[in-house]
């Protein structure tokens, strides 16, 4: 996984495959995302190729801290076979999901 | 390099890239043995002579820092057709499985344990540890696949004790940031079980 992130706009590129390997590369994204007092924070998923369980998992820990911080979180523009995952897995009654 | 047997073509890998799996599966080859585990005669797998097949003997290190099941399921791509759409669901199930047979299998990591992302860091942590262990970082994994003009299956074994099959529903579970796997497992294959005391995990697609 590699990610980019925007700092005037707080949106999060994702790239690659998100899996159960990327524990320690996904905790760097959230880190630098919470530096700042932004709301809401984006993680733009429209270059992301591939999610495991482990992948979705990763997404709903952001999610808790995001509730604990009074911010919202938008996954914007899953598609193939993220967005395939999201389905079977109902993600998408848990997030806002931006086509 | 492949080098020919009788017994089909066999190559090793050097366990260390992405793109040195990708050349150690280049056709010919029909099994790929990671260099630390070619000594150990009992890790080459013995496959139906019928059926084109493929398959694949790692270590666990290997399995947890390369995107194997994507590069293998790249690899049967060269051999057989595959849709775009069952590739997708072929690798979206071997990935399951085989993360089921790093982290359950051999590492005995709960998944549960990642429920925050402190936590996260701490099962990060652990796996790194663990992998600088030979005790766990050298046992095998198995990754094998065969298919004909109706049907193709793919196993992925670990080398550990085995766990009593838990199948939560994907809705029972959708708060909780681990529990999904089994039923992605499901919901991507035509046939899926556990068999060997939940150390072989047996997909079935038809095509």
């Amino acid at each position: 996984m590699n990610f980019n992130i925007d700092s005037e706009k707080r949106v999060a590129e994702i790239e690659g495959e998100l899996t159960f390997t990327d524990h320690s590369s996904f905790k760097q994204l959230v880190s630098t995302l919470f530096e700042g007092n932004v709301s809401p924070i984006v993680l733009d998923l429209s270059k992301l190729e591939f999610i495991d369980s482990a992948g979705l998992g990763m997404l709903l820990l952001v999610r808790d801290e995001v509730n604990k911080s009074a911010k919202k979180l938008i996954l914007r523009g899953p598609r193939g076979q993220v967005k395939r995952m999201f389905a079977v897995t109902k993600f998408e009654t848990l997030f806002a999901v931006e086509e | 390099m492949a080098t020919s047997t009788t017994d089909g073509q066999v190559s090793s890998w050097d366990g260390k890239s992405e793109q040195s799996l990708r050349d150690a599966l280049r056709p010919p080859t029909e099994r790929c043995v990671e260099q630390p585990l070619l000594a150990d005669g009992d890790v080459v797998p013995i496959l139906d002579g019928d059926a084109e097949n493929l398959s694949l003997v790692m270590t666990t290190n290997a399995a947890y820092r390369t995107p194997v099941v994507k590069v293998f399921v790249g690899a049967m791509a060269d051999r057989t057709d595959l849709s775009e759409e069952l590739r997708e669901r072929v690798y979206t199930a071997a990935q399951e499985a085989l993360m089921n047979a790093v982290m359950h299998g051999n590492l005995k990591i709960d998944a549960s344990l990642r429920d925050s992302m402190q936590n996260l860091m701490i099962v990060h942590e652990t796996i790194e540890r663990m992998l600088t262990s030979q005790e766990y970082s050298a046992l095998a994994i198995r990754v094998e696949a065969s298919w004909s003009a109706t049907s193709l299956n793919v196993t992925v074994s670990d080398s550990g004790k085995g766990f009593v099959q838990h199948s939560p529903s994907i809705q029972e579970d959708s708060e909780k940031a681990s529990g999904r796997g089994l039923g992605i497992l499901e919901a991507m294959c035509d046939g899926f079980e556990l068999d060997d005391g939940g150390r072989t995990a047996k997909m079935r697609f038809k095509r």
